[in-house]
């Protein structure tokens, strides 16, 4: 049988919530729970930066042989409106979350014609089950012209090749 | 069934003999094969409403099998990360041909060619 593969929430270097049939929030707070509590403030000035969210492949069942080219990207158009933003960086390891600035680059450019890379820093062909290929940790701004209220989701595509 | 069980693949060789996914009750692997002498790769559906797929491999006029892979797509939509489209690829040095699960619809490409959903 093909690969049982999903997309867990990282709360450390292996462990982490499975995010099938679930969303990810972006929140004032460091944790998983989606709900409306711990909610972006909107600064009178500046910008105001969200916890960061790790997300990570987990084969919850081994492919028959192996799968590699990892990758993510977004569609491109950043729908949340004026003064709000989501920016990323991917690393080999889990880092503590953070509310400060990442400095990251803008998550709308990467694109299906410019993919994030998801196993560079830890390689494929990945073979078994369990966390494969690198960490993207992301990050939502709120510049003082952003607009109160509740966001749509936006899409977030991860791809993977099975062999 | 899963979305990427709903295709599995059957290839012939050029002496007649057929290797399948799934025979003696496990997982096969194309790779042992004689790779030069692949003449067809069908993608056929488990599920029979969907169409079969057959891929003519003319090697007696230079077109040769490179290799068979899945491709999932996984996607946060509004209801939360799911595998949104799973595609089974049959590459040739002339083309590569994608089937998709969901649907049964085909594609033909460049060998080169990405797909990305």
């Amino acid at each position: 049988m093909a690969a049982d593969v999903q997309i867990h929430e990282m709360t450390g270097a292996t462990t982490g919530v499975d995010k099938t049939n679930g969303t990810v929030r972006f929140k004032s707070a460091d944790e998983t729970t989606v709900d409306t509590n711990n909610r972006l403030q909107i600064p009178t000035s500046g910008t105001n930066y969200s916890y960061t969210k790790q997300l990570r492949f987990y084969f919850n069942t081994p492919p028959d042989t192996d799968i590699q080219d990892l990758e993510a990207y977004s569609d491109g158009n950043n729908d949340f409106g004026d003064g709000i933003g989501v920016q990323y960086d991917t690393s080999g390891a889990f880092s503590a979350n953070v509310n400060t600035n990442i400095n990251g680059t803008d998550l709308f450019t990467a694109t299906s014609s410019s993919p994030i890379d998801m196993d560079a820093n830890n390689a494929g062909p990945h073979t078994g089950t369990g966390y494969k290929g690198d960490f993207l940790r992301l990050q939502m701004t709120v510049a003082s012209n952003a607009q109160p209220g509740t966001l749509n989701a936006e899409t977030l595509t991860f791809a993977y090749k099975e062999t | 069934m899963k979305l990427q069980n709903v295709y599995s693949w059957e290839i012939e060789l050029r002496d007649g003999s057929v290797s399948r996914q799934y025979e003696n009750g496990k997982e096969q692997t194309w790779k042992k094969l004689r790779l030069d002498e692949i003449v067809r790769v069908s993608f056929v559906p488990v599920v029979n409403i969907l169409p079969r797929h057959d891929c003519f491999i003319d090697i007696s006029h230079g077109e040769h099998f490179i290799k068979r892979f899945g491709k999932g797509f996984i996607k946060q939509m509004p209801d939360g990360f799911r595998l949104a489209e799973y595609v089974n690829c049959c590459q040739t040095n002339r083309y590569r041909f994608w089937v998709f699960h969901s649907n049964g619809r085909c594609l033909i490409t460049r060998p080169d060619f990405e797909l990305r959903i």
